[in-house]
């Protein structure tokens, strides 16, 4: 390749205009010949570029293991049960100074609903804590680190 | 075993992955770190990828993005750019020492280069990513990413001039 197709590739090259196929041709050119002085900075960047395009990834990255998934649906069911039969109990405790007294209808749904918004909310909150104990347990066994959970 | 095929099939990018992430973080460390990142969260995102044209430019702008976020969560918390690159000239330090020298010098130069520069020498000089590829991964056109590479190269040739008459 002669000496001015060269700089005209250069001059292309910086304009952002040449194609994978030119910017090859430069390569190979100062992979193998000896420049004078002024095109002594192209000839270390392309040597550079060749020598960086060979550095490898000593880790490979690892894929977390499927058996997760399925301790994920089981823990927030436990944590559920567990939530269900403590407001069960807070529920049954409250009630008994009142066990005498007969509630109409109305109040009965009024009740129950009071019961069911409370029992989305402590479901929410251990869904959540047992997402966040999934997420460290996968931390610890994959990565080797240990975050304390935050509790609201 | 189904993870055992799906890294047969993503593998083939994760040195390309590991060498973007490394040009942006400085830091080896970091940057294996990030790549392994993005492998969980490819994994996560696995029955998303088969309806994607493009994998691994996918995966590279989602690389690109975690590099991106790291790079503006250590600046909120004042760690200096300065430092960032001593942790990473001092960490391969020795590695340095023995390593051909022009190697080293073109890796600080380009390593001082704005982000957005280092990124688009890297995907096209170093990766050899066509046009249409490194638009989108950076999410631009086809045109601003030539105006912005021939920008970069610019940029390198001026600093490596300075950089070799010291």
């Amino acid at each position: 390749m002669n000496i001015n197709e060269i700089h005209k590739l250069l001059a292309l090259y910086l304009a952002g205009e040449t194609t994978l196929e030119q910017e090859r041709i430069l390569s190979d050119y100062f992979r193998k010949s000896e420049v004078a002085e002024a095109l002594l900075p192209f000839k270390q960047l392309f040597n550079y570029y060749d020598k960086d395009r060979q550095q490898t990834l000593d880790k490979t990255p690892i894929i977390p293991i499927k058996r997760n998934i399925g301790y994920r649906w089981w823990m927030s069911i436990a944590a559920s049960v567990c939530l269900m039969i403590g407001s069960y109990f807070f529920i049954v405790n409250n009630g008994s100074p009142n066990e005498n007294q007969r509630y109409t209808d109305e109040q009965k749904i009024a009740l129950l609903s009071k019961v069911l918004v409370d029992f989305k909310k402590q479901y929410d909150k251990g869904r959540q804590l047992a997402q966040q104990g999934v997420a460290q347990y996968q931390n610890i066994v994959q990565r080797g680190i240990y975050s304390p959970l935050k509790f609201d | 075993m189904e993870q055992r095929a799906f890294m047969s099939k993503m593998a083939v990018f994760k040195d390309k992955a590991f060498r973007l992430a490394h040009r942006l973080l400085v830091s080896k460390q970091e940057a294996e770190d990030a790549v392994q990142d993005l492998y969980v969260k490819l994994w996560q995102k696995k029955e998303d990828l088969d309806k994607l044209q493009n994998i691994e430019s996918f995966a590279m702008r989602v690389l690109k993005n975690h590099c991106l976020d790291v790079l503006k969560s250590k600046r909120a918390n004042n760690v200096s750019l300065e430092l960032l690159h001593q942790q990473g000239t001092t960490e391969s330090f020795e590695k340095r020492m023995d390593a051909d020298s022009d190697v080293n010098t073109m890796r600080m130069v380009i390593d001082r280069l704005p982000e957005e520069q280092r990124m688009i020498i890297q995907l096209r000089d170093i990766e050899q990513y066509e046009f249409d590829a490194i638009a989108r991964i950076l999410g631009a056109t086809e045109g601003a990413v030539r105006v912005k590479l021939s920008r970069a190269r610019k940029a390198l040739k001026v600093a490596l001039l300075k950089e070799l008459k010291r």
